[in-house]
């Protein structure tokens, strides 16, 4: 054989083993979904983002791939043989041997990874990190073709390849009352209800939910969800927990944001950053208060500057949570164990808010002032006048001055003085006798210095001086005892100076302060009448709402590091950016360096996981589960999506076809065949998809706790209409609040405000309205992604027993007494205005009987009428008969659940 | 997170159906503790109550205690004038404090330079372990051999709310679960009747960190402190409305349950027969809570042995309640008692007047429950654990640098006394020592984190894997520190 031949002859038996090769080879091992989770469970513990034993750590592929301690490689790709990794995990000796200290890898698991490293040890993205627009959207039928809904044809091409089928629609009364409640939080009309039982099309089905889409009630149903997110609260938190004064007005900011269907991405611009947008009005300014929902510790002595960082860092998380499903809480202390962020990505993000003006101060400065119309008249003015007067700058700096009183400088501004030793501060004011120094004041131009005076003493004198305790007196003057902005004009010296401002008093002892201090340019030098308009703008009482207000370029803070995540042991300096990993993905070098830079980097449609978060917690509240189930962790040690197809599609469709709007995409979702399923379902059902994860049955839920209320309030005929404004007090068990510190009573609301909906109950944090806790309500102390369900004794009680639904099932009762002569129609009706059907011939049995045990009770007088019903509603043994029986009915699972 | 896994299952309705072995398991526990009211627990693998999330679980290794009573005094006792004796700070009494001991630290109140002050109470020892405890608490000197004293406890926070919240959710930030939350996580409760984890409070006032302390943060609400009240319902809605008799409120719930019964049969939601169980439950603890928390039935010598007012909202009530509800098998029953923030700004807050009352209060108390869980072979499993959320300062206070008339002392972090007893702890025994003004410790160091493991760990649980998953990673009890004190274990 001549070697030509022999060449011939040998490559093509290679070929030929290569194909067989090739057809028994399976397809190329996947990394997320075959890999990460076998190295989450087995090695990240010790060798990722929080410990990396031995030098190696498996989170990011370059540290993978680099040499350990010893100075071999653990992964040397494309070569199993040379890599110490497999070496480890196949080792004889346990001591040797990894995962260590446990059960050895199986031979499945050690031949995956062995085969990984041979195909190139390649790592992948994880699904949560690619935009959805990338997935391959070629099997979703058209949205617009008529009769077939998306949604409906990608969760049927998932149950084909499981072999679930789909159940039928649910029965209208059922159906109705479920689609009312996830709207509008509240009951059907039962004409809808009617409507859909006699005509139930899809047309029918479908002005119902535009019907319901357009009331006001949707607002104040959604405005709940979002506000366990923004951990809304009427109180402060901590200790003293005081009132949070005012902050209603972003819970009705959020009620009118969803009524009013303002796009998502306008909704997380204006919350992260409605003081950064040009001429921010009112509600763009009260939105920012998103932020401002974190806690504030009044008690005497804490460290301002300690819990300042700590709602800071409490700012980072929720925003990563709410927007990202993102956890990011770890990586203050260290590396994600997980995910690819490192710790320095966090305290780059936390520089995007530690230059808000707010401190941890008991007055919760920022606040911006809400005008009334005289006051609105009189800002008018002065904007005219600033119009035409001033430079853009000033013209901004002087309308910030009047709206948020920014900039200014309280004690941890300034350097304070007490017999000219410094001191560390730990509190908001100047006291008496005590100096502050202000550095670096720029006297070249004509300023003014404002100075909150809280002063209570007469012939209290004020002296400001120039360079030193002793230096030469820029201004010296007796004020008079007030609680109002003063100002003062300071010379022009064409130099910048550092000034010492002094507080005394002849006669010692007492309380007097200067809450805070501004230097600014004399803006009215020329009009005193102005000038004063000014000063009642700035010293007017006004309502007021705590918000964001980034400090001025001079005044700035330094963002640190903190080591091992301490506020008290910081280290590098850093600036602002979003974590690296993030920016990887689109290759972009552009730095995040403020909160609206931010907002928009949310708001692009390439962010991976802003719409898929937003979409995934909407499914949630409508069926209870997310389509990814981890709602508060799409990162590698959340589960994966039940549905990707479905996930992206409407994530995309969210951005793309409906410009961000929430109302549509409720739309889209409650009107597919996939929500109107029935729960009603076989045991087979229930077998083959036990946790509904693949929807093949309708969901069946629990009221929320504000649906419970409102619900009972609503079919009795109690239920205030009325929207927005301060909290309200409804029936609460006396001796419910004792508080330390804090003399702020539980004072029942009068008239209707004690029947309003349950979002405008008052949320004191360290006591929350009874039954919020009861039934599964958040304390609102941090950002919470979502409720879990119980079921509890302690529910049981409240629902029988709790005075509201006492009142109620009274109310109702008179009600329907008044229309209908028989005890059976009383009751059916009841039944009805609870579950828009009648009862069956055993159900009215039951309650029939009822009936009649109380009847005789009441009747023969062996139970007290005149304790049990309402004094206002004439009490007869009927009533009280007819009551029992309605808060019967007001238990039942049926009228508990949706 | 496996631990998470386990329980989450149990209530989360999607995972409803996979669970049935649990409830055999844990029953088969439940004989192994010899616990109570096993009529109450079914053991039919289909009874809802099985999956009820407070079933009782086997702990993680065998434990030492299966109940835990936690007397906290809120506001913090001087442990100077109770049980740390400092001779050293008498002859310094009067004396300024030398600036040394000043550099670098914080207090609440103290400004300039305080001065030192003695011991405003005479010390003795008592029983065979001799151990140091002052005139204020004359009944407590009988039993201090059952008693094991921890005298260098330090804690990080100096202000009561956070300090308070360190103490019970091992962070001193609102919204983590606190520890009688995470033992009825992890061990579930022996009395079906009663809630797993009651809450008493006497003083006036709850704890300055507010429900927090006994909140279940994170952890889902069915664990969290149930305030028992002693003057109103004492679990809110107990009670049914004026008019509605027993014999009626029977018979709603016998119809509400038919009615459901009917509905299940329709949809076949599980949830529904686990409402249905929990409203025979509520129906159960109308009657079981009233009898729990109702001490006027008890004999005469045990209402003596206490000095208990019936009616009234004491700490003696409590400590009694305590004793009755641990014995029906709560597991976790936490006091507060209010009033011990004695800086001398007043009276009731001077260490001559208000701290001499308060410890009048708990002196009989605290000590007939010893007696009383001794004499009924409770304490045995049963740890007692008394402390506040930090100690007071050797100096006397001078508010705002100016003297007070009365005697007070200001905050202390780096040192105080806890004490404990029963449920597997050394009786008659002390750990740590302070320095000669009680100022540092000297040896024996152990942090709140450290109490808490150790409380866990005499329950026969591991506090670095008692973890549940919250914004990414596994939280527990003792945060990222915390050590079994060994020493102390019996």
């Amino acid at each position: 054989m001549n070697c030509k031949l022999r060449f011939i002859f040998n490559s093509s038996v290679l070929i030929i083993l290569g194909v067989m090769l090739f057809a028994c080879q399976p397809e190329k091992i996947d990394f997320n979904t075959q890999i990460k989770p076998l190295l989450n469970k087995n090695c990240m513990a010790c060798h990722g983002g929080v410990k990396q034993s031995g030098g190696f750590s498996l989170l990011f592929r370059e540290e993978a791939l680099d040499t350990t301690n010893n100075g071999i490689y653990a992964i040397v790709p494309g070569f199993p043989d040379q890599s110490e990794l497999i070496r480890r995990i196949t080792h004889h000796d346990p001591e040797f041997r990894m995962p260590y200290g446990k059960d050895p890898l199986t031979d499945e698991q050690i031949e995956l990874l062995t085969q990984w490293i041979k195909e190139g040890a390649e790592w992948g993205t994880h699904w949560a990190y690619i935009p959805p627009s990338r997935t391959d959207f070629s099997s979703v039928p058209d949205a617009s073709k008529k009769d077939v809904n998306p949604i409906d044809a990608i969760i049927y091409q998932k149950h084909k390849e499981l072999g679930l089928n789909a159940s039928l629609e649910q029965r209208p009364e059922q159906l109705i009352r479920r689609l009312s409640f996830d709207i509008t939080g509240l009951p059907p009309k039962p004409e809808w209800v009617e409507l859909y039982r006699e005509n139930p099309t899809t047309s029918t089905y479908n002005s119902i939910v535009m019907e319901l889409l357009s009331s006001n009630d949707y607002g104040e149903k959604w405005a709940s969800w979002w506000l366990d997110l923004a951990r809304y609260a009427d109180s402060k938190g901590y200790e003293a927990d005081r009132q949070r004064t005012y902050i209603w007005h972003y819970r009705d900011w959020v009620i009118k944001a969803f009524n009013k269907d303002m796009p998502f991405d306008q909704f997380t611009t204006e919350q992260l950053a409605g003081d950064l947008l040009d001429n921010p009005n009112d509600d763009q300014l009260i939105a920012t208060a998103f932020h401002r929902n974190t806690m504030t510790n009044d008690e005497g002595g804490t460290d301002n500057e300690e819990f300042r960082i700590a709602a800071v860092i409490d700012r980072v998380n929720t925003t990563m949570t709410t927007w990202q499903s993102t956890t990011f809480g770890c990586v203050q202390c260290h590396s994600h164990p997980y995910d690819p962020f490192k710790q320095q990505d966090y305290y780059k993000f936390l520089a995007l808010f530690n230059n808000t003006a707010d401190y941890d101060l008991m007055d919760e400065y920022p606040r911006v002032s809400l005008f009334d119309t005289v006051a609105e008249m009189k800002f008018t003015n002065i904007k005219n006048w600033a119009n035409n007067s001033l430079s853009e700058k000033d013209k901004l700096s002087l309308l910030k001055m009047i709206k948020v009183k920014e900039p200014k400088l309280y004690s941890v501004d300034v350097h304070q003085y007490k017999d000219e030793k410094l001191q560390t501060v730990d509190r908001q004011a100047l006291r008496f006798e005590e100096q502050w120094q202000i550095k670096n004041v720029n006297l070249s131009s004509k300023k003014e210095l404002l100075i909150k005076c809280n002063i209570w003493k007469p012939n209290t004198i004020i002296t400001i001086r120039n360079n030193g305790f002793n230096g030469e007196i820029l201004f010296s003057g007796k004020i008079e005892q007030s609680n109002s902005i003063k100002s003062f004009s300071l010379p022009m010296i064409e130099k910048t100076v550092d000034l010492y401002v002094t507080m005394s008093n002849r006669d010692p002892g007492g309380y007097f302060f200067i809450d805070w201090v501004s230097i600014q340019p004399d803006y009215f030098i020329h009009d005193s009448k102005l000038k004063q308009t000014y000063f009642e703008l700035l010293n007017g009482s006004f309502e007021s709402v705590a918000v964001m207000s980034e400090k001025e370029e001079e005044y700035k803070r330094a963002t640190h590091e903190f080591i091992r995540g301490n506020f008290s042991t910081p280290g590098a300096k850093t600036s602002s950016d979003i974590p690296a990993y993030f920016k990887s993905l689109n290759n972009s070098t552009s730095t995040v360096s403020n909160r609206l830079e931010l907002a928009n980097w949310l708001n692009d449609e390439n962010n991976p996981l802003t719409s898929r978060t937003l979409v995934n917690r909407l499914w949630e509240q409508l069926f209870g589960l997310g389509i990814v189930p981890t709602m508060e962790d799409f990162g590698t040690q959340g589960e994966p999506p039940s549905n990707q197809l479905l996930l992206d599609w409407l994530s995309v469709q969210f951005i793309s076809a409906d410009h961000w709007s929430i109302k549509k995409l409720v739309y889209r979702i409650v009107t597919s065949n996939t929500y109107k399923q029935t729960s009603e379902i076989s045991v087979e059902h229930r077998k083959n998809d036990p946790q509904n994860t693949y929807l093949s049955y309708g969901p069946r839920l629990r009221l929320t706790h504000e649906e419970i209320r409102d619900q009972l309030l609503s079919a009795s005929g109690l239920l205030s209409k009325k929207m927005y404004g301060p909290s309200v007090m409804p029936h609460q068990p006396d001796g419910f609040w004792q508080s330390v510190y804090n003399d702020q009573k539980w004072v029942l609301s009068e008239g209707e405000d004690r029947y309003r909906r349950a979002i405008y109950t008052y949320f004191k944090r360290t006591n929350p309205y009874p039954n919020n806790t009861i039934f599964d309500g958040p304390t609102r102390d941090v950002c919470s992604a979502f409720r879990i369900n119980t079921n509890t004794p302690l529910q049981a009680l409240a629902s029988l027993n709790d005075p509201v639904g006492l009142i109620a099932a009274q109310y109702l009762a008179v009600n329907v007494l008044e229309d209908h002569q028989t005890v059976s129609e009383q009751i059916q009706t009841i039944y009805y205005r609870l579950l828009y059907d009648f009862p069956n011939e055993d159900e009215l049995k039951s309650l029939m009987s009822i009936y009649e045990a109380s009847y005789e009770e009441f009747s023969s007088g062996r139970a007290d009428l005149s304790v049990f019903i309402l004094p206002e509603l004439k009490p007869n043994a009927d009533l009280a008969a007819l009551s029992v029986v309605t808060n019967v009915i007001f238990n039942l699972d049926a009228t508990l659940m949706k | 997170m496996e631990y998470f896994d386990e329980r989450f299952r149990q209530f989360s309705r999607r995972h409803f159906i996979k669970e049935t072995a649990l409830g055999l398991g844990a029953l088969a526990l439940g004989n192994a503790l010899g616990g109570c009211n096993m009529n109450a627990i079914s053991n039919s693998p289909l009874d809802p109550l099985s999956k009820n999330p407070l079933f009782p679980k086997a702990p993680q290794f065998p434990a030492k205690a299966k109940n835990v009573i936690y007397l906290h005094m809120a506001g913090a006792p001087s442990q100077l004038e109770l049980f740390d004796y400092k001779p050293e700070l008498e002859s310094l009494n009067g004396q300024l404090c030398p600036t040394s001991l000043l550099e670098g630290k914080k207090f609440a109140f103290i400004r300039g330079v305080p001065k030192l002050l003695g011991p405003v109470a005479q010390f003795k020892q008592h029983g065979e372990s001799r151990a140091w405890v002052s005139n204020h608490l004359p009944h407590f000197s009988s039993v201090v051999d059952d008693v094991c004293f921890l005298k260098a406890v330090h804690t990080d926070q100096f202000n009561h709310g956070p300090a308070q919240l360190l103490v019970h959710t091992g962070s001193p930030r609102l919204g983590r679960p606190s520890m009688g939350s995470w033992v009825t996580y992890g061990l579930g409760t022996l009395n079906n009747d009663l809630p797993g984890f009651i809450v008493l409070t006497s003083g006036g006032k709850t704890p300055d960190a507010g429900k927090s302390v006994w909140g279940s943060g994170f952890l889902p609400s069915v664990y969290q402190g149930v305030q028992c009240r002693t003057d109103g319902d004492p679990v809110l809605y107990l009670s049914d409305p004026k008019g509605i008799s027993r014999n009626l409120r029977g018979k709603t719930i016998d119809a509400i349950n038919k009615i459901n019964e009917k509905h299940f049969e329709e949809h076949g939601d599980p949830e529904t027969l686990t409402r249905m169980a929990q409203y025979e439950l509520a129906f159960r603890m109308q009657v079981s809570v009233p009898d729990a928390m109702d001490i006027d039935g008890e004999p005469d010598y045990i209402k003596e042995l206490y000095g208990v007012t019936p009616g009234e909202t004491s700490f003696a009530n409590n400590c009694l309640l305590a004793r009755k509800l641990v014995e029906k098998g709560v597991r976790f029953v936490q006091l507060f008692d209010w009033g011990w923030d004695s800086h001398g700004a007043g009276k009731e807050e001077s260490l001559e007047f208000g701290f001499r009352d308060k410890c009048r209060q708990i002196d009989r108390p605290m000590t007939a429950l010893l007696l009383d869980l001794k004499q009924r072979g409770l304490l045995e499993d049963t740890l007692v654990v008394w402390g506040g959320e930090f100690g007071r300062t050797p100096m006397l206070e001078n508010r705002f640098n100016s003297e007070t008339p009365l005697m007070g002392r200001d905050h202390q972090l780096d040192a105080f006394t806890m004490w404990m007893a029963g449920g597997g702890i050394k009786g008659g025994y002390t750990w740590g020592e302070t320095d000669e003004i009680g100022y540092y410790p000297v040896n024996g160091k152990v942090h709140i984190h450290d109490i808490q493991a150790t409380i866990l760990h005499q329950l026969g649980l591991n506090h670095e894997s008692l973890t549940y998953p919250f914004q990414g990673r596994d939280f527990r009890l003792t945060d990222v520190s915390g050590k079994v004190i060994n020493e102390i274990i019996a």
